[in-house]
């Protein structure tokens, strides 16, 4: 039988057709997974300076938080009396205090995104590590002000909401300034002094910051699922081993 | 083939809601939906809006601008700022500019924004009632500057004298003046006739 005559293509085309074929995916499946992989790796870097700027609504609240629970930060009555402890505008400036509030998360997404394009190294501004420490401090201080009022301020859904926020905004920012690598005796020219001194302060509001928010934890103020389904690891074993004792909201 | 002609109509449909959704909610173009008549013409080609830009540069230095008098409120600066503009601008075009309205195009636009403005008082309003009487008051104070006060008396005037009308806002009219509105229905134009 002819195969010609039969439509059949000559088994040796065949087969040359079946590997350009298999050559053909291939290159496909190559590039598909290069570029993947490449998202994945590249974007992933370029992201992490971005993290605590892309919590959910902002940072830390979480999307399916009790509305009863959980308000707006930005409107708190605590950030009112304690953001001017961090943002300064100098005398005579009269910011209201939401508006200020706005900038420092503002601030977040620009150190992020300065960071991520890496413009903050090519003109000269400021390092990752100097970025993030600065960002830790004014968030730690912020929250150090809320978490130092009493306990049952906090049962305001706002104000609840602003401790929320801000304690896991600095936990993620404090995190970036990776005190582990940093030792006084690396520390020789001022610059690296100062820098060292910051981390000493942040580490310092850390550990006030987690005791209150475990006295916190005990009156039930906070729950678990006032912080989302990703809170830094240090809240979510706070959550998980405190439990609490008592309600101060409820009276 | 009924089917697929259903089905193209149902596509056909789906399309032409979406783009009108979109407009109206995303674009909030919301004066494309007034009524339409020989009153109202195109908000677009409005020349009071341009004609007010310097009104809207010096809002906030305004010493009779709408301000919070209680320190301890819950209003947002997005929502504080927005109520300055907005008293400001509505004042241009109503109070600086009292036959501006009488402009078809004009109209148009000074309606929906008269919708706009009351959209965003009622709106601070309903979440100032979660906090309770306090800020209920605090809002409403704020809204009841000098400014706001001369634009609900020219809103009144224009209503009494017809160069506002029900129809002109359709189904849209804000409750704050739907009452007015309903109360003047039928009453002439007072307007100059060009």
């Amino acid at each position: 039988m002819n195969p010609q005559s039969a439509g059949v293509e000559p088994v040796e085309p065949q087969k040359s057709a079946a590997r350009r074929s298999r050559i053909r995916v291939w290159i496909v499946r190559t590039l598909a997974i290069s570029v993947i992989g490449g998202i994945l790796i590249f974007g992933s870097r370029a992201a992490q300076p971005l993290i605590p700027s892309l919590m959910p609504l902002g940072a830390g609240i979480s999307l399916f938080a009790d509305a009863d629970r959980i308000g707006r930060p930005e409107v708190a009555p605590v950030v009112r009396s304690c953001i001017s402890n961090v943002m300064e505008f100098g005398s005579g400036t009269n910011v209201e205090p939401s508006a200020a509030y706005f900038m420092l998360k503002m601030g977040g997404w620009q150190a992020g995104i300065f960071t991520a394009f890496g413009i903050s190294k090519s003109r000269a501004l400021k390092s990752d590590a100097e970025l993030s420490l600065s960002m830790a401090s004014k968030w730690g201080q912020l929250a150090d002000c809320i978490y130092a009022q009493a306990g049952a301020a906090l049962c305001d859904s706002d104000n609840r909401a602003a401790a929320v926020e801000t304690i896991v905004r600095f936990m993620l920012y404090a995190k970036q300034t990776d005190l582990s690598d940093q030792t006084a005796a690396m520390a020789k020219t001022p610059r690296e002094r100062r820098t060292f001194e910051g981390l000493r302060r942040i580490e310092a509001i850390r550990s006030q910051l987690l005791s209150r928010l475990k006295a916190h934890r005990r009156d039930g103020i906070v729950v678990a699922s006032d912080f989302g389904f990703f809170p830094p690891a240090e809240i979510s074993q706070i959550m998980r081993e405190e439990k609490a004792f008592r309600n101060v909201c409820a009276g | 083939m009924i089917n697929l002609l259903k089905r193209v109509a149902f596509v056909i449909g789906a399309i032409f809601v979406g783009i009108h959704l979109i407009n109206y909610f995303v674009l909030g173009n919301t004066a494309d939906y007034l009524s339409s008549g020989e009153r109202m013409g195109e908000w677009k080609k409005a020349k009071i809006r341009e004609a007010c830009f310097p009104a809207l540069e010096n809002a906030h230095r305004d010493p009779l601008r709408p301000k919070v008098s209680n320190g301890q409120h819950r209003i947002g600066w997005q929502n504080l700022t927005r109520a300055v503009d907005m008293t400001a601008a509505l004042n241009c075009y109503l109070v600086t500019h009292p036959d501006a309205v009488c402009e078809r195009n004009n109209r148009a636009y000074i309606v929906d924004y008269i919708n706009r403005y009351f959209a965003k008082f009622d709106e601070m309003l309903s979440v100032a009632k979660t906090y309770g009487e306090s800020e209920i008051r605090t809002v409403e104070n704020l809204w009841d500057s000098p400014r706001n006060r001369a634009i609900n008396a020219a809103l009144a005037s224009n209503i009494n004298n017809g160069r506002l009308i029900k129809d002109d806002f359709g189904w849209t009219a804000p409750k704050a003046i739907k009452s007015m509105l309903g109360q003047y229905h039928g009453t002439t134009d007072t307007c100059p006739k060009t």
